[in-house]
């Protein structure tokens, strides 16, 4: 088994693509840390959706604290067909130009039977009040080990060519 | 292994000052800085510490945004400023002795000069006197064609000795896939 922490892909938009997936994600990690910077094409505020082992059923729930620059809501989704609904640590194409979001996904045990919780942290800079920050707990109902991941734009947009994606598993003795 | 420290900055002694990070190395994907911080002296719960790249502290080339709590209920704000934000700080005054506040701050991809660098951190301090702060910070540089090459730490007053700062690189050369 490796040990620590050690990069498992790492992978920069095409600049078409609106969806990313890691398929054949290794089963002998701990842990697993997803790193995103992305932008995408949309021109409207969008989010940062994930799909775990391409399993799109309502099978998803996530409960967020969100601050928007100006003022702090929590909200909750329920049965939803992707994880982590919304992650809007995603930048678009009416904010700062060349300004990235940074979103921070934490996925424990997921190689084990359990349902696939994970956490998700979010942050979407902009130079003006208006921004995203979010926290983010998400439980998908499902006991498969996560093999793949899919990060795809709310909007259905495109990922700028300069968004980056990297997966790195965690491992301990 | 994929997380490398570079370079760690210990305050040995009370001190004010700036502490810098120079000649970082532009072969990482990623950077992590960890504070461990307390200030000396009679000064408020919502100090921060602050940094600025590659030697530009100009205000309004920086900006921040932050959710967070303070024990009593939950906030976001915006600033305009000439750094980002790498932790709140606790104080001597307002804060349990030897009590130092934590902060983790990631910036994506600092080497690409086409975009804009963005930081993220993680922060909180308990002053165990019935305060304490906790926060989400989102921080930008508006330069999208320079690399970082230089991080410069200002805390705007005396930082007690054990004050600690840890840079960190992240690679992606040990990648088992495509």
């Amino acid at each position: 088994m490796p040990k620590g922490m050690q990069v498992i892909y790492n992978r920069k938009a095409s600049g078409s693509a609106t969806t990313v997936t890691f398929n054949n994600i290794p089963q002998n990690y701990t842990d697993l840390h997803l790193y995103v910077g992305s932008r995408s094409g949309a021109a409207s505020q969008s989010a940062l959706l994930v799909t775990l082992n391409s399993n799109n059923t309502n099978m998803y729930s996530s409960t967020r604290l969100l601050g928007s620059g100006s003022g702090a809501s929590s909200d909750r989704f329920t049965a939803q067909s992707y994880g982590s609904v919304y992650n809007n640590g995603h930048a678009h194409s009416t904010i700062t130009a060349n300004v990235h979001g940074s979103s921070f996904y934490y996925f424990p045990n997921y190689s084990k039977d359990y349902f696939k919780s994970f956490f998700v942290d979010g942050i979407q800079e902009n130079f003006a009040t208006a921004a995203q920050l979010n926290f983010i707990a998400c439980v998908g109902q499902s006991t498969a080990p996560i093999t793949s991941i899919s990060i795809t734009d709310a909007n259905g947009a495109n990922f700028t060519s300069e968004s980056i994606f990297t997966l790195y598993g965690i491992a301990g003795d | 292994m994929t997380m490398y420290a570079i370079n760690t900055q210990t305050i040995t002694s009370d001190n004010v000052g700036t502490i810098s990070f120079t000649n970082i190395p532009q072969t990482f994907q990623h950077l992590q800085i960890r504070t461990n911080a307390r200030l000396t002296g009679n000064r408020g719960g919502g100090n921060q510490i602050r940094a600025w790249f590659n030697s530009d502290n100009t205000n309004g080339n920086y900006t921040w945004h932050s959710l967070g709590g303070n024990s009593a209920s939950a906030f976001s704000e915006y600033y305009s400023t000439d750094a980002i934000v790498l932790s709140w700080v606790t104080s001597a005054n307002v804060a349990t002795n030897n009590a130092f506040s934590v902060g983790i701050t990631d910036i994506l991809d600092y080497t690409n000069t086409n975009r804009i660098k963005t930081s993220r951190t993680i922060t909180g301090q308990n002053m165990n006197d019935g305060n304490g702060l906790v926060a989400l910070f989102s921080s930008a540089w508006n330069n999208s064609s320079a690399a970082i090459n230089r991080i410069d730490v200002n805390w705007g007053g005396t930082m007690v000795a054990g004050t600690r700062f840890d840079l960190y690189g992240f690679n992606t050369t040990t990648a088992t896939g495509a």
